[in-house]
């Protein structure tokens, strides 16, 4: 199983990749909402590790996890960012006469900058930081609360 | 709340619910087919050990749904069914745009439900999802179990 380290180190090839994409956020949010997710995975991976010593295999028992061991504030910003990233994917309604059709209609290129990467992983990277290692710590890359990693 | 659309209500169960002296009833249109799916259910959810609790437990699940859906303007419809081989509820919402406390106060309702020791037996997971056509819809819906909150 991979350890706090490990995840550590996922979370910032991640925190890399969001770099990248925040350069030209109007032009990728879909993989902005993605990559922040699924840098959340990671960074909450490293806490089940260094706190539990569990592991998650797969998104739901990964959500009753963090719904059992990690309070209604920290499940309610990984939520949605897990929400939102299975959307980003997803869901696509161009062919149909609704007012939705594709992601940026639901969330504009700086809510997906502002709200999934300034507020929600942002806040979910600082609850973390009291459960991690010293070394998990000093190690992980975290957002700004502007959002902007680099 | 609205109707489900033709070809998804020739899948979907739809239940009827109403707030009476501050209590919420449930009430499957059609019972039969209601039992049926429910089997089906459990059976997907292997379930069967525990059939009679899991089955008590599922109906003050859609009782504690249907009291969150009665308080609310900001929603067309609602689904309960199966993602992953657990339960779901995705929620319609009618406006397009991302509204954050919505978000929470969903997100609010799946962890007091996961935190609920009276549904010990349940794994529900909520998806909120702006207005889109059936089309797009029915990937988030798993067609042998689709129960449809019609509406007060």
């Amino acid at each position: 199983m991979p350890s706090e380290s490990d995840h550590i180190s996922l979370a910032n090839r991640n925190d890399r990749t969001l770099c990248l994409l925040l350069g030209k956020h109007s032009d990728h949010p879909e993989w902005v909402a993605t990559v922040a997710f699924y840098k959340a995975v990671h960074v909450v991976e490293a806490v089940f590790d260094n706190r539990w010593s569990v592991h998650s295999n797969g998104h739901n028992p990964r959500l009753e996890r963090i719904e059992r061991l990690l309070g209604l504030k920290y499940f309610q910003h990984f939520n949605v960012l897990y929400q939102k990233s299975r959307l980003a994917r997803y869901l696509e309604d161009q062919s149909s006469n609704t007012a939705f059709r594709k992601f940026t209609d639901h969330m504009s290129a700086d809510i997906v900058v502002n709200e999934l990467v300034g507020k929600r992983l942002a806040t979910i990277e600082q609850m973390s930081l009291s459960m991690l290692s010293d070394e998990g710590k000093r190690s992980l890359n975290c957002v700004h609360v502007t959002g902007l990693p680099c | 709340m609205a109707y489900a659309t033709d070809s998804l209500s020739t899948d979907a169960v739809q239940l009827d619910w109403s707030k009476e002296d501050g209590t919420v009833t449930v009430t499957p249109r059609n019972e039969d087919r209601f039992t049926i799916k429910m089997r089906k259910a459990v059976e997907i959810l292997r379930q069967a050990n525990t059939e009679e609790s899991f089955e008590e437990q599922f109906n003050l699940l859609l009782k504690e749904i249907a009291e969150w859906l009665s308080d609310r303007d900001d929603i067309q419809s609602a689904y309960v069914t199966l993602s992953d081989g657990e339960l779901s509820l995705v929620v319609l919402r009618n406006k397009v745009a991302y509204d954050a406390e919505f978000e929470d106060q969903l997100s609010a309702l799946d962890y007091r439900i996961a935190n609920d020791p009276d549904l010990d037996l349940i794994h529900l997971h909520t998806l909120a999802l702006p207005p889109v056509s059936e089309q797009a819809l029915s990937q988030f819906l798993d067609r042998s179990f689709v129960l449809t909150y019609a509406g007060a």
